[in-house]
């Protein structure tokens, strides 16, 4: 690991800073050398103020239909608050104190697979969900060691783990009303009473006969919660559907492709660019029939704006991969979808990679907050995409204000900001064949699904993700309901400086990166910020830390029993201290060749990640473990 | 941009082609079968008779592929049941037969799940670890039938040698395949 401040203040700092530059990175970005003020030694409380060049842009605020939630010292939804925006306000852990955190309890999750979930806590009871088969566990923290309350494990069959793409996770429930929510692989929403366990209701969304599956954390929206499907490989219909909370019934399903009836485009539909206004482009995007099976899936991460009453979700990547076979724009994939919570009558939409070729899903975290932009107030919603840049978007009415990149891109050069469209770098579709090299970021983007959190406190947003090119061939591919609709053999490899992934804080209003942690592996899991100023987050070679998040300083780590590719949350213990949890158990896409005990020898495995992943086993084995880590008593 | 048609080779045309119609077929079955087990209990007998007749698909089941066992061990010492038939030791080791099971390995979507051996959303097909054995009619088997955790069961769509070339590639993934260790006796 290697650490560089571009804020750093001291001699050595900037030698290293440089070295960084010349010897590790073409990124101009870790040169940047502004101002000494945050060049503080860490033990100091002061905060680094946004200055310079954009003096119009203010530091982001936490919508005020969040504060409740973000003042929760409980964590009861995955993003902490509706707004996706994963900043606690607990403040026992300092950067003073945070290296003598120690652990508390752990829990075997029971499953080695890759454990993405996210460890919930309100009032006294962990939820933790695993990967399949699903089990979700009851820990009762009132009493000492956290023993079980309950556990509850789905009926599902054994063959939906073969039509999973990328491991066969599952990114946590949520908690609403005393009731917990979450799906399980078979495309299924069960809903348990948080007390007993007992099964409230259960609801089949998906066939897996047809390649649908469930792996995202649902959302909560009012009275009603909000899940989608996932299958972009797999030629899927892809959806979001909103269910009633108390019953489980059905109350509305968009359909991501398709006609605008499917698509719930209509009256309300009020696009910022004229390209997306017209009729049946959901159809007419794509060549005759080939929207039916084109992907479009909802498995990311879904926000909720309470006061607004919209949703926000993005779309996945269009099917097969291969992009020859599908001319056009391909809508209504790999862009996002603000939509009415109550009807799922479409808003608006904007498309972050029209006509994808390199499986640019557009699923990542739509963080919702508050800024003055140019001088004037801005309900916004800020995106780091897969494509590699970071997009702010009026969440009103759909328009892009900024898209800066925040990763090393070849794919494309920039983002038109008058238009809103991105500049693919290519002309035309490779021959047949082909092998095209070097394409950046690779298929799982510049970032994946490993959310991101915002403070602000310091006005950074802290942003795991990874550093990774590809070579990519299309081959030619028929659909076959329920087998994978790819067409393409893909090479990931390391980007450039060699280190797969990477930790970093960008500046929302400046639009730049301010301090960034380089790490081995893909940095696959998810981060927290606290009102403490610290930062947590896990690696896949085994370290949970916690890094200082005003200069990324590293205060503690903890080498777990398997890699980390999970979301950690912080909370109130029913004794008034503040804990960190997190789950170990590497796996997921990047963590494929371990968890599926995939081949070396053959690159293209995993849908071409294993290239890239090679000496994974050599850092970690499989697992599945909750850990919870707190101070001493006597702090 | 290229017209669609010039992706696909000619064999996954035909595929797709002959799919649907594959697919409906075997739904219509189905769906007479359960009719009439609802509706009439009573002709439940007479069912295997006409079934032959009615689903075309069933035929590659009468002809009654070998047994074999998924492992090497019975009780009371004894050999496990291991046929071969005629024509997995006749393409096993072919080229000709590997050359087509390696297109049909793309063309049937086998290589979305399998990579190109190494394995994904379907295990390493090219490493010496098998879970339901690596024989012809073992792979064959696996392809015929499906597996419980999530392999799908292609049946339909490998009538007559097409599961035998399949296998006979998979199985030229590995060339130690065969290869035990030495049993060591004092
Ligand atoms: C939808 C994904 C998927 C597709 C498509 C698929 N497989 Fe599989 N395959 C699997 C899974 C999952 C298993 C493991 C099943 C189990 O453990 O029960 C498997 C198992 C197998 C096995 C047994 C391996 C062993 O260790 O015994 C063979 C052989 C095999 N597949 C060959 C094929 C061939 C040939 C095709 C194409 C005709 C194919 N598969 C298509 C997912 C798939």
């Amino acid at each position: 690991m290697q650490l560089t401040f571009s804020n750093s203040g001291t001699k050595a700092g900037v030698v290293f800073a440089l070295l960084a530059t010349l010897v590790l990175s073409p990124l101009p970005v870790y040169a940047q050398q502004d101002d000494d003020t945050a060049a503080e030694e860490a033990s100091s409380t002061e905060t680094p103020k946004p200055e310079g060049d954009t003096s119009e842009n203010g530091r982001p605020e936490i919508p005020a239909f969040a504060a409740k939630d973000q003042a929760d010292p409980n964590w009861s939804m995955p993003g902490k608050t509706s707004a996706l925006t994963r900043f606690s306000e607990l403040d026992q852990i300092t950067p003073e104190n945070a290296k003598d955190l120690q652990v508390a309890f752990t829990f075997s999750l029971g499953v080695n697979r890759g454990q993405e979930a996210v460890p919930l806590v309100v009032d006294g009871t962990l939820y933790v969900v695993t990967s399949y088969p699903n089990h979700l566990y009851a820990l009762d923290l009132t009493k000492p060691g956290a023993p079980l309350k309950w556990s509850y494990t789905p009926q599902q069959p054994l063959a939906a783990q073969g039509v999973a793409c990328c491991d066969v996770v599952n990114r946590g429930p949520t908690f609403s009303d005393g009731k917990v929510f979450f799906n399980t692989l078979n495309a299924t929403t069960v809903a348990l009473d948080a007390e007993t366990g007992k099964e409230l209701w259960r609801t089949p969304l998906g066939k897996i006969e047809m390649g649908e599956t469930m792996t995202m954390a649902p959302q909560i929206a009012g009275d009603k919660i909000i899940v989608g499907n996932s299958g972009g490989e797999m030629g899927v219909h892809g959806w979001v559907a909103a269910l009633d909370k108390e019953t489980g019934k059905l109350l509305w399903k968009a359909y991501n492709t398709g006609p605008d009836t499917d698509v719930k485009i209509g009256e309300k539909f009020k696009p910022f660019y004229d390209r997306y206004k017209g009729k049946d482009l959901g159809v007419s995007s794509w060549p005759e029939g080939m929207w039916k099976h084109g992907g479009g899936s909802g498995w990311g991460w879904v926000s909720y704006d309470a006061e607004l009453n919209i949703v926000y979700h993005g779309v996945s990547n269009p099917g097969p991969w291969n992009a020859s076979m599908r001319p056009g724009d391909n809508l209504w994939t790999a862009g996002i979808f603000a939509r009415d919570a109550n009807t799922g009558e479409a808003l608006w939409y904007y498309q972050l990679s029209p006509h994808d070729w390199n499986d640019y899903d557009a699923v990542n975290e739509n963080m919702l907050l508050d800024m003055t932009w140019k001088g004037k107030k801005r309900k916004v919603l800020v995106h780091p995409d897969r494509n590699g840049y970071m997009y702010i978007i009026d969440r009103v009415n759909g328009e892009l204000l900024s898209a800066e990149p925040y990763a090393h891109i070849t794919t494309s050069k920039g983002v038109d900001l008058k238009t809103g469209e991105i500049k693919w770098a290519r002309d035309g579709e490779p021959e047949i064949g082909e092998v095209v090299k070097d394409l950046c970021p690779a298929a799982p983007g510049a970032k994946d699904w490993q959310p991101s959190a915002y403070s602000p406190k310091t006005g950074l947003l802290y942003l795991p993700h990874n550093n990774l090119c590809m070579d990519h061939k299309e081959v030619s591919v028929g659909y076959i309901a329920g087998t994978p609709y790819v067409g393409a053999d893909v090479w990931m490899k390391p980007g450039p400086g060699g280190n797969r992934g990477e930790f970093s804080a960008w500046d929302l209003a400046k639009g730049k990166e301010v301090w960034s942690i380089k790490e081995r592996f893909p940095a696959w899991s998810g981060a927290v910020v606290t009102a403490g100023d610290v930062v947590f987050y896990g690696t896949m070679d085994r370290w949970f830390k916690a890094v200082d998040a005003r200069n990324g300083k590293e205060l503690w780590k903890f080498k777990t029993d398997s890699g980390i590719i999970s979301q950690p949350t912080t909370w109130k213990g029913p004794d008034g201290k503040q804990y960190v949890a997190v789950l170990s158990g590497v796996g997921g896409w990047s963590g494929a060749i371990v968890a599926g005990n995939l081949d070396p020898r053959d690159g293209t495995s995993a849908l071409g990640f294993v290239n890239a992943m090679r000496d994974l086993p050599d850092y970690t084995t499989a697992g599945g473990t909750l850990y919870a880590f707190t101070l001493p008593d006597n702090e | 941009m290229k017209p669609i048609t010039t992706i696909g080779t000619a064999l996954a045309l035909s595929l797709l082609v002959a799919l649907p119609a594959c697919g409906e077929a075997g739904n219509d079955d189905q769906a007479k079968t359960e009719t009439k087990t609802e509706s009439a209990p009573a002709e439940k007998a007479e069912a295997p008779k006409e079934a032959p007749k009615e689903a075309p698909a069933l035929q590659v089941a009468a002809n009654q592929p070998p047994a074999i066992s998924l492992v090497p061990i019975a009780p009371g010492g004894k050999i496990p049941v291991d046929e071969q038939s005629e024509a997995a030791k006749r393409l096993d080791g072919d080229p000709a037969a590997i050359a087509i099971g390696k297109q049909l390995f793309t063309a049937f979507n086998c290589s979305g799940c399998h990579a190109n051996g190494g394995g994904g959303m379907g295990p390493a097909l090219m490493d010496k670890d098998w879970i339901y054995g690596d024989s012809m009619e073992n792979i064959a088997a696996s392809i015929r039938e499906g597996r419980p955790n999530g392999m799908p069961a292609f049946r339909e769509l490998v009538p007559g040698d097409t599961a035998y070339q399949l296998a006979a590639f998979i199985r030229s993934l590995n060339p130690d395949i065969d290869k035990e260790p030495a049993y060591e006796q004092e």
